[in-house]
C-alpha cells in the first residue's frame, strides 16, 4: 500500500524528528536519539521505494480553497496521513509537511524522486527557540517601534527547506578599458596635474562553485539572496530523513529559468575581478565580452526559517538562514523616532560644520 | 510605484518647508562663513543620520555578485597595457582668500 515516508524510533516505534540543536534524529516519546547511519543500519533512511510512494489526489472543483497551513490557492492537492488517516491538503509543490491533526511528519515521496530528487541537503542547525531569540535581537533597532513586541506579533513561524539550484562552472571575460594615472604637485604659484592614459585589456577566467538561486516561485528572491551564504562544508547527499519535522518545497522553476539570476552575478563578479587586476587610479570601461561555461546545475534543499508578522494592519516578512542564523527583513519604522534622530543628526552636522569652518578658514 | 513617489514628494516638501521656516531668520541675518556651515551642515547631518538609521531597519537586498562562490583565483590569459598619451594642466593658486 502506498504511504508517505515516515521515520520510526527503533526503540519505541514513535515518530522521529530531526532536532536542529542536537544534530540528531530524536524521539519525542522515549527521548532516544540517532544518527542517520544508525537509522540506515535499522533499515530506515535508505533509498526510497518509488513504487510504493504515495501519489497525490486531485481535488474536486471547489472542494478546498485553503491548505492545512492556511495557504490560499487553487493549486492544491490531497494526500493521506499514513499515521492517522487524515486528509492533508497542501500545495502541489510541497514536499514535506506536518499533519495538523496528529502532529506527525509527512514527507511526500513523489515530490523528491525522479526529476525532483534533490542532490544535496543542508540540515537545520537552528531550532525554533533560537529563532525567537535572534528575532528579538534583530528587531532591537533604533527606529523599531517600542510596541513591536516580537512574541506577540509573530503570527506564523515555519522551518522550511527551500529548493535551490546550485550552479558551478567558469566565466571567461574580456574587458577593454582606459586606464588613467593621476599625479599632482605644486610649483610656485601653480598646482599641476598630470594624467597618463593607457589602453588596457584583460582576458581572464574565473571558476565558480555552487552559486545558489532559489527555485521556488513562492519565495521572495531578494529575501533568499539576503540570507546567503550557506556553509557548504556541511552540505550532505540528500536523504528524506532530514525533512522530518519541517516543511519542504520542491522546485517549480527549472534550472534554465533560474540561471539568468546566477548569470548576472557571475558576470558582474568576473568583471570586477578583471577591473581589480588593472592597477590604475581611474578605470573607464570601454567594452566587456563574457562567456559562461556551466559544468553543473545541482538541486539542493537548504534550511530557512520564515516568520510572518502583522503590525498595525501591515504585513511583515522575515527570513533566517536555518544553518548560520543570519536574519533579514524590513522592520517597521517609527516616524517620530526617525524625525527626532534626524533633527539631532542635523544639529550635530551644523556643529561639525562650524568646527570645520573655524579650523580650515 | 506612483503612490511611493507621491509619498516621497510629500515628505520631501514637508521637510523643505520646515527647513525654510527654521533657517529663514538665520539666513536673513546671514553674515560670515559660520552661517553657511550651519545651513549646509544641518541638512547633510539630518539626511546622513536618517539614511543610516533606515538602512539598519531594511536588510533585504538583491544579490548582484557571486564573490563568495569564486573557486581559486582569476586566471589571466592576456594582459595589455598600451601607453596612449600624457595630459598636463595647471591651475593658479588663489592666495586672496587666505588674507580676508
Amino acid at each position: 500500500m502506498a504511504t508517505n515516508i515516515t521515520y520510526k524510533c527503533p526503540t519505541c516505534g514513535a515518530e522521529l524528528f530531526w532536532k536542529a540543536d542536537k544534530n540528531l534524529f530524536v524521539c519525542e516519546y522515549c527521548d532516544d536519539s540517532f544518527t542517520l547511519e544508525q537509522l540506515e543500519h535499522e533499515g530506515q533512511g535508505g533509498k526510497i521505494d518509488e513504487e510504493n510512494v504515495e501519489r497525490h489526489e486531485e481535488l474536486d472543483e471547489g472542494e478546498y480553497t485553503k491548505s492545512n497551513d492556511g495557504t490560499v490557492g487553487d493549486n492544491l492537492v490531497k494526500y493521506t496521513c499514513s499515521h492517522c488517516g487524515a486528509e492533508i491538503i497542501t500545495d502541489r509543490s510541497t514536499a514535506a509537511t506536518v499533519c495538523v491533526y496528529c502532529g506527525n511528519a509527512v514527507i511526500m515521496g513523489e515530490q523528491v524522486i525522479d526529476d525532483f530528487a534533490p542532490d544535496y541537503v543542508i540540515p537545520f542547525k537552528i531550532d525554533k527557540k533560537r529563532v525567537m531569540e535572534e528575532f528579538q535581537r534583530f528587531s532591537k533597532k533604533p527606529l523599531t517601534p517600542k510596541d513591536f513586541n516580537c512574541e506577540r506579533v509573530v503570527d506564523k513561524m515555519q522551518g522550511v527547506y527551500i529548493p535551490f539550484w546550485l550552479y558551478s562552472g567558469r566565466c571567461n571575460g574580456k574587458l577593454s578599458a582606459e586606464g588613467i594615472n593621476v599625479h599632482s604637485w605644486r610649483s610656485g604659484d601653480y598646482e599641476y596635474t598630470e594624467r597618463k592614459y593607457y589602453a588596457v585589456f584583460r582576458d581572464g577566467t574565473v571558476n565558480f562553485d555552487k552559486v545558489p538561486v532559489d527555485g521556488s516561485s513562492k519565495t521572495d528572491n531578494d529575501a533568499m539572496d539576503s540570507i546567503e551564504p550557506y556553509d557548504y562544508s556541511e552540505i550532505k547527499p540528500f536523504n528524506t530523513a532530514y525533512l522530518s519535522g519541517f516543511l519542504a518545497e520542491r522546485y517549480d522553476e527549472d534550472s534554465d529559468k533560474c540561471f539568468a539570476r546566477a548569470r548576472e552575478r557571475i558576470e558582474t563578479t568576473t568583471k570586477d575581478m578583471l577591473r581589480e587586476s588593472m592597477r590604475y587610479d581611474l578605470v573607464k570601461e570601454r567594452g566587456y565580452d563574457k562567456k559562461i561555461k556551466l559544468t553543473d546545475a545541482e538541486y539542493a534543499l537548504l534550511p530557512t526559517w520564515l516568520l510572518y508578522t502583522t503590525y498595525k494592519d501591515k504585513k511583515y516578512f522575515f527570513a533566517m538562514n536555518g544553518q548560520t542564523g543570519k536574519f533579514i527583513g524590513n522592520l517597521p519604522i517609527d516616524k517620530l523616532r526617525l524625525t527626532i534622530f534626524s533633527l539631532l543628526g542635523g544639529v550635530a552636522g551644523s556643529l561639525l560644520g562650524i568646527i570645520c569652518s573655524m579650523l580650515f578658514m | 510605484m506612483l503612490s511611493i513617489i507621491k509619498k516621497l514628494m510629500r515628505e520631501t516638501g514637508l521637510a523643505l518647508i520646515s527647513y525654510s521656516f527654521l533657517f529663514s531668520p538665520i539666513l536673513a541675518s546671514a553674515e560670515g562663513i559660520n552661517t553657511g556651515a550651519v545651513v549646509l551642515g544641518f541638512p547633510v547631518g539630518a539626511v546622513v543620520t536618517g539614511v543610516v538609521l533606515v538602512s539598519m531597519s531594511k536588510t533585504k537586498t538583491k544579490a548582484t555578485k557571486a564573490d563568495k562562490y569564486v573557486s581559486g583565483r582569476l586566471q589571466v590569459h592576456q594582459a595589455n597595457d598600451d601607453y596612449i598619451r600624457t595630459e598636463t594642466s595647471r591651475v593658479k593658486i588663489n592666495h586672496d582668500n587666505n588674507h580676508r
